[in-house]
């Protein structure tokens, strides 16, 4: 029997272990009927279903599926959140977001020093936030 | 996609769990928020490894989980992802406690309007700027606009340090909704025995653990150490979150400065592997560097207070947030920050004197226990809670 290979746990991480009861119908890992996500009609798991709603989420208002780029869709996506919660504490124009290229270009990973531990990144170099 | 209403959130553009000082700080205060309310939804930041989705008895937990390079757009489409969390939340949530702008932006600007706790560690407008050093003053003026903001519409602010609460009410924010909730330490995690004390023991050694930003003072910790290399035996331990090009170059200064095969790096530790370290120690060091981080902003260092608990004496720069938790000569000894001589020569005082030692250990536990556990911060947070939720 395999074992869910899910992780759980809340102060540290740790696989399930429990017998699994499927597979899920996305990533395929073995998943037990605790980990099955009720909103996917319990084919996936709770992490693809999350990652999927999460997708779709970014892709929402204002989003512009005919741009590949992910900047644009997600610049897109925060233009219609904000204008459909009349939400303009700043500067949004028609055309552009409160940060323009030349504020984005500077927190390019390459042009920070992701590797270095510094805030901002963590140990393999993704962005996060503040130390204590 | 949420399983149940929330009636609380923490939210946190922080991976968690993780080792570094801000995943012990989210454990805590989260846990605490959610024994409040009797359970609700933690955001946070996640990644391949982390699962995007986890029912924790009275807990959910979503993460972020899209890959954005770039900092700023990562912010921008976490923020995004927590309005849509918030729409789905609906009425159910009663408070948002939050401890990022960006997390705060989507909270005190969604339509359903719950009261709302900005916990203040520190601010990207002054923190960034040493990881992303191209980043222009122009840019950083537009985040500080949106941490105005947020904390000028937060219904209450929680901040661990006075440093951080004074330079808030310098930026216009009314004192009487900012509530300073030190970091705390427990004394019984770090008690105990490891099978390892005995090998690492065996030499005496300084220690320094934590993360390897600049403002940590790392150079200047290698530089002190090389002036007290004739103290026999001794060695210098650094326990660092993660290997990184950094720890490379702090590696190099070593080298360069003769004493590499005194130091022993150590990465990665949990905090069940970093407490042999620690109790071990003859003496733990923190040598913030005298930077806009560490004296316009403000901070409360996790490494002193767990040091303080493990009985460790510490020798810490003389910052005006280091003075929030230690006096110079009872708990520990407070040193110009970057002068490697004067941490040197604290060192050295250290190593000749062990009942010296002891006393600072001594008292230093006995402070912890008075007033800086975790138990101590839980509860100066509940009455925030209390206070704000009546």
């Amino acid at each position: 029997m395999n074992e869910c290979m899910s992780k759980q746990g809340f102060f540290s991480l740790r696989p399930c272990g429990e017998p699994a009861a499927t597979n899920c119908a996305t990533c395929s890992r073995p998943v037990c009927s605790r980990h099955l996500s009720p909103t996917s009609g319990f084919t996936q798991c709770l992490d693809c279903t999350a990652r999927g709603v999460e997708g779709d989420a970014l892709r929402q208002p204002g989003s512009n599926p005919g741009v590949d780029d992910d900047r644009e869709w997600a610049y897109g996506y925060r233009r219609g959140y904000y204008a459909s919660h009349s939400y303009a504490p700043f500067n949004y124009g028609d055309d552009d977001s409160y940060y323009d290229d030349y504020d984005m270009r500077s927190f390019d990973r390459d042009l920070g020093t992701s590797n270095a531990g510094i805030t901002g990144t963590d140990a393999d170099g993704k962005p996060d936030w503040t130390d204590s | 996609m949420l399983q149940r209403p929330p009636r609380a959130l923490y939210s946190a553009f922080d991976r968690f769990p993780s080792r570094k000082g801000a995943g012990v700080h989210i454990a805590r205060f989260a846990r605490t928020l959610f024994d409040y309310t009797g359970g609700g939804l933690l955001y946070a930041l996640g990644g391949d490894d982390f699962p995007a989705h986890q029912i924790e008895d009275d807990v959910e937990i979503v993460r972020f989980s899209s890959p954005f390079d770039n900092y700023l757009e990562r912010a921008g489409a976490f923020a995004d992802r927590l309005g849509v969390l918030l729409d789905s939340a609906g009425d159910s949530l009663r408070v948002a406690h939050f401890r990022d702008p960006w997390s705060g932006l989507a909270i005190v600007t969604h339509p359903h309007r719950c009261r709302t706790i900005f916990e203040v560690n520190g601010l990207p407008s002054i923190e960034l700027p040493s990881a992303y050093p191209a980043a222009a003053p122009s840019t950083l003026e537009k985040i500080a606009r949106v941490e105005q903001f947020v904390l000028e519409r937060a219904d209450a602010i929680v901040t661990p340090a006075m440093t951080i609460r004074d330079h808030l009410i310098g930026r216009g924010i009314a004192a009487a909704k900012i509530d300073v909730i030190p970091n705390g330490a427990d004394v019984a995690q770090i008690d105990g025995q490891h099978d390892d004390d005995e090998a690492i023991a065996a030499k005496p050694y300084i220690l320094y653990f934590g993360s390897l930003h600049p403002w940590q003072g790392i150079e200047n910790l290698i530089r002190a150490f090389a002036r007290v290399r004739d103290l026999e035996h001794l060695q210098l331990v650094l326990c660092c979150s993660h290997e990184s090009r950094q720890a490379k170059a702090y590696m190099r200064l070593a080298e360069k400065l003769e004493v590499a095969p005194r130091v022993i790096w150590r990465f990665g530790l949990s905090a069940a592997q970093l407490a042999p370290w620690l109790r071990n120690a003859m003496l733990s060091v923190a040598p913030l560097t005298e930077c806009a981080r560490n004296i316009v902003q403000g901070c409360s260092p996790l490494k002193i207070l767990e040091a303080m608990a493990a009985g460790v004496p510490v020798i810490a720069s003389d910052l005006p947030a280091v003075r929030e938790l230690v006096t110079d000569g009872v708990e520990g000894l407070l040193v110009q920050p970057d002068r490697p001589a004067a941490l040197a020569r604290a060192i050295r005082i250290l190593f000749e004197y062990p009942d010296l030692r002891a006393s600072l250990g001594g008292e230093g536990r006995r402070r912890v226990e008075s007033t800086f556990t975790w138990e101590h911060a839980a509860a100066r947070l509940r009455a925030v809670y209390l206070r704000e939720l009546q």
